[in-house]
């Protein structure tokens, strides 16, 4: 899987695979599953890890999304759509209503949009405001700070 | 993808070159008393489950429908084919796990929704509704379990009980699921119709109808049955909607539905189309915590014989589970289909993109409209505050 890092530093991280995202909306769910849409249009082949602040969250069925501008080494600033999962599966992962707010800092990873367009489906949320995730896979839980 | 492309074509050579499939165990049900004796809906449920053996000549290779969407829903042959790999060597991958199915055939001696609901009704005494002196009480939140649209039957199965007229349209929406030009109701925000109708569902019970309402559902949808003997809307008044018309009877606790003027659709996740003649005769009973429905399906156009089906509803009395919520699918979708058919989604810098973070969405038009003034698209108005009041 190719990997790109967008945003002001690098920051290391565990492989994700969209395998294990699909394996976690089973997980959480009876024989039927809150499938929206498919997940054809993100590129399952390539991860991109943008560094930066969060303008916007909805948090709401059938997706929860993000909002997250980032200054690129450009200057130019650029804001990213983060596609996340529906509430039921976002609460079970650990992310609730007030995890994530406007003015985070935050460095999220994603499968992004095959057309090229600035938006992905979240693979993994790398950190807010500094503090590490230490869960598994597409999950929350809050580590170190730093 | 256009009919005759090389993938389409390996699909079909693959069915045609099946062998017929082979007749499967039909479950033992009394057929005017179906729910005598049953203790659990989990029972329920075994008894339409089936052994399924693998079959190397299955041309769905051993697939379930849901198997089918969950294995191609990362556009996985776009990714292969990037890479060189031929759809040829992709569709080998793709192996499902197989084991178990579901009989899809009725259990049931009728061909028509009217002859088996008349059948029932002659068995429960001849009522027209016969509501008990005391309402079971299903009023709640219950989280729904189903076997044949719930994606647990093979594929190969379903293709059997597909009519010859609609299997090129289930091979056209199989084939677009393995290519990841994936067509679901929900992607776009419509219903998703009487195949996948609802997750969480909350009851209310009144005096002459049930109501059900499907807060998971793309536009919040709901239905009503009435069981107070009114009978359907008369001819002429009916129109077709996506969960039809329902009356039901009472046969002691048990409500036998009919559904009928159901628009036909399609819900993708490896299933087939339905018509608009599909008719549906539903027997719903609570046992404990639980509530069955034992569904069968009659379309003439669409299915090669009546098909049934299971669900079973689970209480969800407690917080234990996250809160069914409602769905904002309308007003914060960006999903479509491109030019190529391919699914795609727009980025916040697309002109096209509907700004879900927008607070004050109706700021932007007003501002629109005071640019269009100022430009001359629009007749000149001032602030009506500027104006002096007139006597």
């Amino acid at each position: 899987m190719e990997r790109k890092q967008i945003g002001q530093k690098q920051v290391g991280q565990k492989l994700v695979t969209a395998a294990a995202a699909a394996l976690a909306v089973f997980a959480t769910s009876d024989m039927r599953v809150h499938a929206h849409h498919s997940h054809a249009m993100f590129d399952d082949s390539r991860e991109v890890t943008v560094v930066g602040t969060v303008a916007g969250v909805s948090y709401a069925n059938p997706h929860v999304y993000l909002s997250v501008e980032t200054t690129p080494s450009s200057g130019q600033a650029e804001r990213w759509s983060v596609e996340m999962s529906h509430i039921g599966n976002m609460m079970n992962r650990g992310v609730h209503a007030n995890t994530i707010n406007v003015g985070d800092a935050i460095t999220i990873s994603m499968n992004p949009l095959r057309s090229g367009q600035r938006g992905g489906n979240y693979t993994r949320i790398v950190s807010i405001n500094g503090v590490q995730n230490i869960a598994e896979g597409s999950s929350w839980a809050p580590g170190q700070t730093g | 993808m256009t009919a005759g492309s090389p993938p389409q074509r390996l699909i079909l050579v693959l069915i045609c070159c099946w062998p017929a499939v082979p007749a499967l165990a039909q479950p033992d049900v009394n057929t005017l008393d179906p729910f005598e004796g049953l203790s659990s809906g989990t029972e329920w449920l075994d008894k339409f489950t089936i052994e399924a053996d693998p079959d190397p000549g299955d041309p769905f290779h051993n697939m379930t429908a849901n198997e089918w969407w969950a294995r191609t829903w990362n556009g996985e042959w776009s990714s292969a084919a990037a890479e060189g790999t031929s759809f040829e060597e992709f569709y080998a991958g793709l192996q499902g796990r197989s084991g178990n199915s579901v009989a899809l055939r009725s259990p049931y001696p009728w061909t028509s929704a009217e002859d088996h609901w008349n059948a029932w009704r002659q068995a429960a005494g001849g009522t027209t509704a016969n509501p008990p002196e005391t309402l079971p009480d299903w009023s709640g939140d219950w989280q729904t379990r189903i076997l044949v649209t719930g994606g647990a039957i093979l594929v190969r199965d379903l293709w059997a009980g597909v009519s010859e007229d609609y299997k090129p349209r289930f091979e056209q929406g199989l084939q677009a699921e393995l290519e990841g030009s994936h067509w679901w109701p929900a992607d776009t925000c419509l219903p998703n119709g009487y195949f996948r109708n609802g997750w969480s569902l909350r009851y209310v019970m009144l005096n002459d109808q049930v109501m059900i309402m499907a807060e998971d559902q793309p536009l919040n949808e709901y239905r009503v049955t009435y069981h107070d003997g009114r009978g359907f809307v008369p001819e002429g008044m009916a129109f077709p909607t996506w969960y039809g018309q329902s009356q039901g009877f009472w046969d002691g606790d048990e409500l036998i539905v009919w559904v009928k003027d159901i628009k036909g659709w399609y819900a993708g996740h490896g299933l087939p189309e339905y018509s608009g003649e599909l008719e549906i005769i539903e027997r719903w009973k609570r046992i404990g915590d639980e509530i069955i429905v034992d569904i069968t399906l009659y379309d003439p156009l669409a299915f090669a014989f009546p098909w049934h089906e299971v669900a079973l509803h689970t209480m969800r009395d407690d917080w234990t589970q996250p809160p069914a919520a409602h769905n904002e699918c309308v007003s914060t979708n960006n999903v479509f289909h491109d030019e190529a058919g391919r699914i795609a989604e727009l980025g916040p810098d697309d002109p096209r993109y509907r700004d879900i973070f927008d607070a004050r969405p109706w700021a932007k038009v007003f501002g629109q409209m005071e640019e269009a003034k100022r430009s001359g698209g629009l007749p000149e108005a001032p602030s009506f505050l500027t104006l002096s009041p007139t006597q």
